[in-house]
């Protein structure tokens, strides 16, 4: 019973009922949840919803290649015989996994750095931290994703690692933009003036008021990491053949367009829906916290 | 003009606003009107409607608007615009709001001139509108008014920004002026320069004024009838004299009272409550659950306002409007 | 502070910026696990082989040095040696790069045409059909990542309908124009060819569609969102209760404010057609900078990798100053900034 009353309080701090019900009222952003929950549900069930899961990963069944989709293969076979529909949830579970994984590396830092940052602005942590990350911010995002790694080995683990290493100052300069504009508002004052210990302020007091644009943009960013993690298994820098990336998938399928047009094209498109559901929900986020701003 | 009964609402997240609620108004030519009312009451909303120039989610649930004959609530776009440009104009309430930022000043005077159907679009060439935009900043006092209007607004002082939409409001004759709040969000000091300038052409053009103002000292001294409006409906008008000194609305002579007098009597206790909710509103008269004269009939329906005695002095209210 | 101040200052910053990568790039090429060498001789070679091109790519130096002298080489106009070209890297740059830039200025015109057609219609028409009907469109349009969109619009355009053509810049069997600037479309149009002109640009729909969709679909929703929002304000008002007509007030002083979030972005949108190249260059087999990029990183030529970056760098810097410049002739605050405003 503790949890229960745990969550109830922390629902009505950040009045989480409100926010449902204006949420509940755009049927994009619903629609954005639903096919977000089911891709979720997808990959996490994979192994045990697709026919043929073994065709995932190393196995091969020659004699059924360049099959068009039917009942028993739901989107065709690709060119070494595997079922195209278990490849492409194994891909869904893929994505997600390394959309997770990039944000779980970068947000805290990121965010913490800008708390910091904008807490004490004007001082040379400020300047230090922020030119870093200006540099960072200047350069377009796919070109520096391509360039570190191109430099690296391809991989899957290395185009995770060279996405992360140029998000991170995207998270900062968010965090230190509203941080550094929240830091002279009283009742920052009130708690520095009561000796508050600056790190309890920064995540206690900061923070919190930050967490609809942070929260927003990491909904949002689900949606670029895996595209931009796409665009790199695409040109071959970052996951590699036999691995189920979806981006992989269609590179591999597009030398057969258009007579085998199934084996890139349902990749394709699972590409576009699951980057649509981030977009819709990230803007139905966005929205509930933009009216509590009015 | 005639304000007939109008009632006006406005779609928003939370529900449908219920702003005005059945306002009659009326004003005849070179009349000096005021509106007095607390922000919110829907004056500027009556005004907006009048000229058009409502909102995108705003609803007409009823009511009449004629001005010079014209149903302006019905006309069409051409003859709208025609109305806008030879008879009717508006200041508004914030002069830095209602000059688009980024347009230097002499293109959009210059632009309502040229438009303002005095003459052919062809024959205007950009050295006459030129002159007549001169000439129209210097009737406003202006100083230096070639430098005004090469200026963009934000380069401009508060007062000098009421100035220049004064002058393009009256660059070209027209028939009746709306202003309103027209001095609220500047300086003191400004205010009341501004207040003389607009008294001054008023009279000289021989304009019908319509000002809104939350001030009462304002209104007192410049126009003949005023208006009080609450909750969006006019609760009472009459002669501006009679109104300070014989207040017959409830809410009125709470709102008189409620300004501190340099006799030093104290102060007044304020009214009690709050303005009301507009998606939700009191039925009956909408001042009722502040009202210490309430009676049943005022919580059922809503009082109009007619005639008490015979110079003119109306009120909305059951007290004097027996049944 | 005053404009040129502002421009000098961004473009520091960018120029910096690259720097900066091409020393990251640099590094990382150098300092990671595998030896550049090794990789660009290829397994079988023998171990004398890998040593000699070591030091003929001055490998065997130490970090700073190898930068200092590639540094100089840039300067003079020498970008180093491609392995996988095998010949200078300059002279690459001028054969490929016109092909990507041509497409990309066209990619850029379908985009700043595009957004404000979708984006004036659903402003003007807000809430209703039209307005709907383009915002969904341009929903899709951002959630579709350039290379997908360049395969169904080959597949669908291309390969189905059969109304552009596959790959390529000129249908075969059609000469090019004798090469002045490397471009296909300008070289004829120089010389007069206005068919091969009509060929290649024939060629470059498709491409340039694919290039721009996302930028395209994002600008017309922030111009879009920039009408309705200013349609309200207290300055438009102001413009139609003067009586001003409805296109007057529509096109100029409701327009010329909701451009100017959108011109802001310009220069990220630049940027995102630059990159957006390596990813639909291949796919339509376009003979431009971006597809030799992708082979130079595939085979870890790191001349290659680093005069891409720096290449890409110095035309991005460019475009973010043309943009700056826009931005401040449209929105005079930002160029007049005076203290206290």
């Amino acid at each position: 019973m503790q949890i229960v009353e745990r969550i109830r309080i922390i629902a009505k701090r950040y009045d989480l009922k409100r926010k449902w019900f204006r949420f509940s009222r755009s049927p994009l952003s619903l629609v954005g949840l639903v096919v977000i929950v089911a891709a979720i549900f997808l990959a996490l069930a994979a192994p045990y919803i697709t026919p043929y899961p073994r065709e995932a990963g190393l196995q091969t069944n020659l004699q059924d290649r360049f099959l068009p989709p039917s009942s028993k293969y739901l989107f065709g076979t690709d060119q070494l015989g595997r079922d195209v529909f278990t490849r492409t949830v194994f891909g869904f579970q893929y994505s997600l996994m390394m959309a997770g994984v990039v944000l779980l590396l970068v947000v805290p830092p990121g965010i913490v750095l800008g708390l910091i940052a904008g807490y004490y602005r004007g001082s040379w942590i400020d300047t230090l931290v922020m030119r870093i990350s200006d540099v960072f911010i200047a350069v377009p995002p796919l070109i520096l994703a391509l360039s570190i790694a191109s430099v690296l080995t391809p991989s899957a683990f290395n185009s995770m690692m060279a996405v992360s290493l140029m998000w991170w100052p995207w998270y900062t300069r968010l965090t230190y933009n509203a941080a550094s504009a929240l830091r002279n508002e009283y009742f920052v004052q009130a708690s520095e003036v009561m000796g508050e210990n600056s790190f309890r302020i920064m995540f206690n007091e900061i923070l919190p008021n930050c967490l609809g644009s942070i929260l927003t943009k990491i909904t949002l960013d689900v949606g670029w990491v895996i595209l931009l993690g796409s665009a790199l298994s695409f040109v071959g820098l970052g996951a590699q053949p036999p691995t189920p990336d979806l981006g992989t998938m269609v590179a591999g399928g597009s030398i057969f367009l258009p007579g085998q047009w199934w084996i890139s094209m349902f990749p394709a498109v699972a590409i576009i829906v699951i980057i649509l559901g981030f977009n819709l929900l990230g803007d139905g986020i966005r929205d509930i916290f933009v009216e509590e701003a009015r | 003009m005639e304000v007939r009964n109008l009632f006006i609402g406005f779609k928003t997240y939370l529900g449908k606003l219920n702003v005005l609620n059945g306002v009659d108004f009326a004003l005849r030519k070179s009349e000096k009107v005021g509106i007095i009312g607390e922000s919110g009451c829907g004056k500027t909303t009556t005004m907006k409607a009048i000229l058009g120039i409502l909102a995108s989610n705003a609803v007409i649930d009823g009511g009449e608007i004629s001005f010079q004959g014209h149903e302006m609530l019905k006309i069409g776009k051409k003859q709208l615009n025609q109305i806008r440009r030879k008879n009717l104009t508006m200041i508004f309430q914030d002069p830095t709001a209602a000059l688009n930022p980024v347009f230097k000043v002499g293109e959009i005077l210059g632009d309502v001139i040229k438009y303002s159907g005095n003459f052919d679009h062809e024959k205007a060439t950009k050295k006459l509108l030129r002159e007549k935009s001169i000439d129209a900043l210097k009737e406003v006092s202006l100083p230096d008014p070639e430098r005004v209007l090469d200026s963009y607004p934000f380069q401009l002082s508060g007062g000098m920004r009421q100035r220049v939409c004064i002058a393009m409001s009256l660059a070209t004759a027209k028939d009746l002026l709306i202003a309103d709040e027209p001095t609220t969000s500047l300086d003191v000091t400004i205010q009341d320069q501004v207040l003389r300038l607009m008294k001054d052409l008023v009279n000289r053009k021989n304009l019908s004024i319509i000002l809104i103002s939350h001030a009462l000292g304002t209104i007192r001294n410049t126009v003949d009838t005023v208006y009080v409006m609450y909750a969006g409906n006019m609760i009472e008008s009459s002669e501006t004299g009679k109104l300070f000194s014989n207040p017959l609305h409830p809410y009125t002579q709470g709102l008189l009272k409620s300004v501190p007098k340099l006799t030093g009597e104290g102060f007044s206790e304020g009214i009690p409550g709050r303005i009301p909710d507009y998606v939700n509103p009191p039925p009956g008269c909408r001042f009722n659950p502040r009202c210490k004269y309430a009676m049943e009939i005022c919580r059922k329906e809503r009082p109009r306002l007619l005639e008490v005695d015979a110079d003119n002095h109306k009120v909305a209210c059951w007290l004097y409007n027996k049944r | 502070m005053r404009l040129s101040t502002f421009i000098l200052r961004r473009t520091g910053l960018i120029v910096f910026s690259l720097v900066g990568l091409s020393i990251l790039v640099f590094v990382l090429a150098r300092v990671l696990p595998g030896d550049p060498a090794r990789a660009a001789a290829g397994n079988n070679a023998p171990q004398w082989a890998v040593d000699q091109l070591r030091r003929q790519l001055g490998l065997d130096k130490p970090l700073y040095t190898q930068y200092f002298v590639w540094l100089d080489n840039v300067l003079h106009g020498d970008l180093g040696y491609s392995l996988t070209t095998k010949r200078d890297i300059t002279a690459d740059v001028i054969q490929y790069l016109p092909a990507s830039l041509e497409l990309i200025v066209l990619a850029a015109m379908f985009q700043i045409a595009g957004s404000f057609i979708l984006g004036i219609i659903a402003g003007r028409y807000s809430y209703k059909a039209p307005d709907n009907l383009v915002r969904v469109v341009s929903y899709i349009g951002i959630s579709i990542p350039a290379f997908v969109l360049a395969i169904i619009l080959q597949l669908v355009f291309s390969w189905y309908f059969k109304l552009f053509p596959t790959t390529g810049e000129l249908s075969a069997g059609i000469a090019g124009p004798p090469a002045i600037t490397g471009s296909v479309t300008v070289d004829s149009l120089i010389a007069g060819k206005f068919d091969v002109l009509a060929n290649a640009l024939w060629h470059m729909v498709l491409p340039a569609l694919a290039l721009c969709m996302g930028a395209m679909c994002q600008d017309a929703r922030i111009i879009r969102s920039g009408m309705v929002e200013n349609k309200d304000k207290d300055y438009i008002s102001m413009a139609k209760s003067q009586g001003l007509p409805d296109r007057t007030v529509t096109l100029k002083y409701l327009l010329k404010p909701s451009l100017i979030p959108a011109v802001t972005v310009m220069g990220l949108d630049i940027a995102a057609l630059m990159a957006n190249a390596f990813l639909v260059e291949q796919v339509f087999n376009w003979p431009g900078f971006a597809n030799l990029g992708l082979t130079f990183m595939l085979n870890k030529d790191l001349n290659g990798i680093v005069a891409l970056v720096l290449i890409i760098g110095i035309m991005y810097a460019v475009a973010n100053i043309v943009v700056d410049v826009i931005v401040a002739y449209l929105d005079p605050r930002i160029r007049l900034m005076e203290r206290g405003q």
